[in-house]
């Protein structure tokens, strides 16, 4: 019998890299957003990482997506202002976007780049975005659920407060909003 | 109706030809030859109703998954719970998945590996239980690796007394 012991995106299919695609990615499953975080962004440009920002259908958006899910983001490429990478959130994509668009802010809406590290790796995430964008502020939707970290040892709070956060609002048990 | 938990299994089980998870055949294989035997069930356990066919008590087998968000103080006391519930069993195996624990209040003083702080709070529960083996969640897969193929924590314990 064969056992499935882990994913290999290669042996994947494109529906079911589209199936990956809406599971990973709030908007792309979801009627609309669970928190407004349209109301947190400043003026100017914004860039959305990984976060399927084209389901809002709003223009003014730029959008910076997964090279690898790329046949599964299904928009007006005409339309929207939308690229492709293979590692997003790489010093030499974000200082590339940066010189391009020059943005005041950042947007990871529950993006899978920020799942599966730890609270180092994300702080370190968070840091070289700042490094690479530093006009930009970074708003971040994150479910603690996919951060590992010592859940008995620490509460969900004690984790958001190693973040260095300007602004923090927690709207579940292990979702928060914060500005950094 | 399928649950959410069930209907992903089968999201990825048709994504490789059907193929079965690691972490089902590990406790297929651990319940293989008691299987037919009286069994304590909690949880999300659907996929194994056709596995087990006999609940009636006194059990001897007990499946204890937990995929919902919890508290872990609620935790333990679900487990102190089931354990009292079962009675003396031959087999268990606790799967948590581990990331849908959170702590109102932080205990400092817990072991610094959080695996070993979790399968140390259920051993702490079923201490007349003889810990046959575990597994953990693989760290090693994460970010677009995309792992849901193994995401508890295993626990399997038998009581030699039984």
């Amino acid at each position: 019998m064969k056992i499935i012991s882990k994913f290999d995106f290669k042996l994947l299919s494109e529906e079911d890299k589209k199936t990956l695609y809406k599971k990973e990615r709030q908007l792309a499953s979801a009627d609309k957003a669970k928190i407004d975080v349209e109301s947190y962004i400043p003026k100017g440009n914004c860039i959305w990482i990984d976060s399927a920002v084209c389901c809002l259908k709003n223009e003014k958006y730029i959008a910076l997506e997964n090279k690898e899910f790329q046949s599964a983001v299904e928009v007006d490429r005409d339309k929207y202002k939308i690229h492709f990478s293979m590692s997003p959130t790489s010093a030499l994509t974000l200082s590339v976007l940066n010189r391009r668009y020059n943005p005041t802010s950042v947007v990871f809406y529950f993006s899978p780049q920020c799942k599966y590290l730890t609270v180092e790796e994300l702080n370190q995430l968070l840091q070289r975005v700042k490094k690479n964008m530093p006009g930009a502020i970074i708003i971040l939707a994150i479910d603690l659920r996919f951060i590992l970290y010592h859940r008995i040892k620490y509460t969900n709070d004690d984790v958001v407060a190693r973040l260095n956060c300007k602004k923090i609002i927690k709207f579940g048990i292990f979702e928060y909003l914060l500005e950094i | 109706m399928q649950n959410d938990c069930d209907y992903w299994r089968q999201q990825q089980r048709k994504m490789f030809d059907y193929a079965e998870l690691e972490q089902d055949i590990r406790i297929k294989k651990f319940f293989n030859d008691t299987a037919d035997k009286p069994t304590f069930t909690y949880g999300d356990v659907d996929y194994f109703k056709n596995f087990f066919y006999n609940f009636e008590k006194p059990y001897h087998n007990a499946l204890i998954f937990f995929v919902e968000i919890i508290e872990y103080n609620q935790f333990i006391k679900t487990l102190e719970q089931i354990k009292n519930n079962i009675g003396q069993c031959k087999k268990i195996c606790i799967a948590v998945n581990k990331f849908i624990i959170y702590s109102d209040v932080a205990c400092p003083d817990i072991e610094e590996d959080y695996d070993q702080a979790l399968i140390n709070t259920i051993k702490k529960c079923f201490l007349n239980y003889k810990l046959h083996e575990y597994t953990t969640y693989d760290k090693d897969l994460r970010g677009d690796q995309f792992n849901f193929a193994s995401p508890c924590t295993q626990i399997y314990m038998t009581n030699e007394n039984y």
